[in-house]
């Protein structure tokens, strides 16, 4: 494995997920028939997440992530595999799409790793460019689910939370050194006695860990909740701008905004490749209000690629490489 | 007498939802889908009409979301998309409306005349998009309130053309309880409440996901409407305090008390106290009816069901031991 350098400033990276490779969807499957062991499963995806990472390394992204290949859906892919959880029945996610929401039938408990393998895979074929750990939150698998069990919810969230901090523990311990939480369910209720629910199972999860902590949230009413999560024990929050057309930009100055910042410079809805200009801009009027210096700011998508079209998550994913080499030269990071 | 109904739509069968997948990709024929969702229909209808329910509601099994079938039916609107719907984890194809809705196709009226072929005897409830839920959560260029009106217009036209009433019209305007909903919306909403009256005489305005602003809710109490629904599922104790310092007359009022949202089925006492709470908040005694929070739409069909059929007993036990009562 060689080292890779990150850049001083404007660090490019990704949300997470990325087109699955055909490969993927079809062990996915498989898998799900009972076709396949899950020992069969991890070895046929292998192959996606190396593709995946040939991606990113094409784009010539900084910090990068396994592509979630084996993850059919966000939390199903969890709660499968911890104990307390059955699969229920299906339920519409839009048009005539449908999930199984998970049922919450006893306790939860962790059982063992769920994510590890993927991410150790993509560490071992990345060339030395970091890989993001990237977990589903606590709020979102709450949120996602149903619950015939627990009479609180608040006793559910911090079990998820302390079944989850498992995983990152053993993934800290193996060297992860970048743990992204993602939470998109919360914006969808943006407001205080939630916000303060996830920042209590934020601490369960992430307390006294060795690693640089970051929590994605995206879509929804962002700044309704930004004055209350802005205290969350994290470093970075990577958020959804450019799809919401950067309306979030006046509220990260109005409330003094000064962690580091995953900074959502291309819409992850939309076919369209933002230019590296169009990504400049957006750099530029974040730069503009003054309140974090490049070295905090962090170029990546709106949220995770997986319903683009690969070749136009990747053209995205160039450009913003591209706008972030220009803007280091441009304030002096790089000759 | 007081009423008990379901707000909004249901779940698809499996049955069903396996028909539409193969329409879509043309292993079977439009009207082998049409009779897999006539047979979901019929099912729920009865279980409507089994469980004591004073309003057989529409269960729009067809509805891909709330807006689709008129978007489909009108002219000057297509389906872009996909956006959250409010707070669940479900998303509908923005309405994109690049002029004035065009009536092509009746939708509230054909299904008003299926509906009665089905249950001729029992009163009808359509729920559609409340004009301003579905202007402000569209797309366009337009003048957001003007489109609202067209769009009641549109819902006239439709059953004008038809030659179809429900008994009910019910509007959801689950918007209203954004925060950033303001009196300005409920002035719009005033404007096509007047368009609507014209062809509907019997009207009910739905709130649901949240709870709305106190503002807000001043001015929907006084639309000359049948009744108004607000949930109390959500934040039951932002619902109640509303109501006890707005104080609406009782008669008007409607609380959805069972979370279609939701498996988990709610105790009959959990659920009595509701009522009870309420009635202590409104100005009068007799409610006007209990309801679900919402529609069954985003649980699996017989949790839907069991659902229905639990509001049908509760709402019954509830008249005799609560309403009638205190009355």
């Amino acid at each position: 494995m060689s080292n890779y350098t990150l850049p001083k400033a404007f660090i490019t990276t990704v949300v997470g997920s990325y087109p699955k490779f055909p490969e993927a969807q079809e062990a996915i499957e498989k898998r799900k028939r009972g076709l396949i062991s899950e020992e069969e499963f991890r070895k046929i995806c292998r192959s996606a997440i190396r593709k995946v990472v040939e991606d990113y390394i094409t784009a010539g992204v900084d910090i990068i992530s396994d592509g979630e290949q084996t993850r059919e859906d966000m939390v199903v892919f969890f709660v499968e595999r911890m104990r307390g959880y059955e699969i229920g029945d299906w339920v519409r996610i839009f048009d005539n799409v449908y999930f199984r929401k998970p049922i919450v039938v006893s306790k939860i408990e962790y059982v063992g790793p769920m994510i590890i393998e993927d991410w150790e895979y993509a560490r071992s074929v990345s060339d030395g460019r970091p890989v993001k750990f990237i977990i589903t939150g606590p709020y979102t698998i709450l949120d996602w689910s149903f619950n015939l069990y627990y009479r609180d919810r608040r006793e559910l969230i911090f079990d998820i939370a302390r079944a989850l901090r498992r995983e990152i523990e053993e993934a800290v311990k193996r060297g992860a050194k970048y743990v992204q939480v993602d939470e998109p369910a919360l914006s969808t209720r943006p407001v205080r006695e939630e916000a303060e629910l996830l920042k209590e199972a934020l601490e369960i999860m992430l307390k006294g860990l060795d690693c640089k902590k970051i929590v994605h949230i995206c879509f929804g009413r962002i700044e309704r909740i930004l004055p209350y999560i802005l205290d969350y024990p994290v470093d970075q929050f990577d958020l959804e701008f450019k799809n919401s057309n950067f309306r979030l930009l006046p509220y990260l100055k109005e409330y003094s905004y000064n962690k580091e910042l995953g900074y959502g410079v291309v819409d992850v809805h939309s076919l369209k490749v933002e230019t590296v200009e169009e990504i400049k801009d957006a750099v530029y009027r974040l730069l503009k209000l003054d309140i974090i210096g490049p070295e905090k700011i962090y170029l990546d998508p709106d949220c995770g690629l997986k319903r683009l079209p690969r070749e136009i998550a990747l053209e995205k994913l160039k450009n913003i490489v591209k706008a972030a080499r220009e803007l280091r030269r441009e304030y002096g990071y790089e000759s | 007498m007081m009423k008990i109904f379901v707000l909004g739509a249901y779940p698809r069968s499996a049955k069903t939802r396996k028909a539409i997948r193969d329409l879509d990709e043309g292993k079977i024929s439009i009207e082998e889908a049409r009779l897999a969702i006539l047979e979901d229909t019929a099912y729920i209808c009865g279980v409507q009409v089994g469980a004591g329910l004073s309003y057989v509601q529409d269960p729009a099994i067809e509805n891909h979301d709330i807006f689709r079938p008129f978007v489909e039916s009108w002219r000057g609107v297509y389906a872009d998309g996909l956006l959250r719907f409010f707070d669940n984890n479900f998303f509908y194809r923005i309405p994109v409306f690049v002029e004035e809705p065009d009536v092509q196709k009746c939708v509230i009226s054909q299904r008003v005349r299926i509906l009665k072929r089905i249950v001729h005897y029992y009163p009808i409830k359509i729920s559609v998009p409340g004009p301003v839920t579905f202007s402000f959560m569209s797309k366009t260029e337009l003048d957001r309130s003007e489109l609202a009106i067209s769009i009641s217009r549109a819902y006239v036209l439709d059953s004008e053309l038809g030659d179809s009433i429900p008994d009910i019209l019910q509007l959801d305007e689950p918007f209203l309880t954004d925060p950033d909903a303001s009196p300005y919306h409920v002035s719009i909403l005033e404007e096509c409440v007047k368009e609507l009256k014209r062809r509907f005489s019997r009207i009910i305005i739905s709130l649901y996901y949240g709870v709305p602003r106190e503002d807000v809710f001043k001015r929907v109490i006084e639309l000359p409407v049948e009744a108004l629904t607000i949930s109390l599922v959500e934040y039951p104790d932002r619902a109640l305090s509303l109501l006890k310092t707005v104080r609406p007359e009782s008669s008007k009022i409607c609380i959805g008390v069972i979370d279609a949202r939701d498996i988990k089925v709610e105790e009959y006492e959990s659920v009595k106290k509701l009522v009870e709470k309420t009635i202590e908040c409104v100005e009068g005694r007799d409610l006007y009816g209990i309801s679900t929070s919402c529609g069954f739409e985003l649980i699996p069909l017989k949790y839907a069901i069991e659902k229905t059929q639990i509001l049908g007993r509760y709402g019954l036990r509830i008249s005799e031991e609560v309403v009638k009562v205190r009355g």
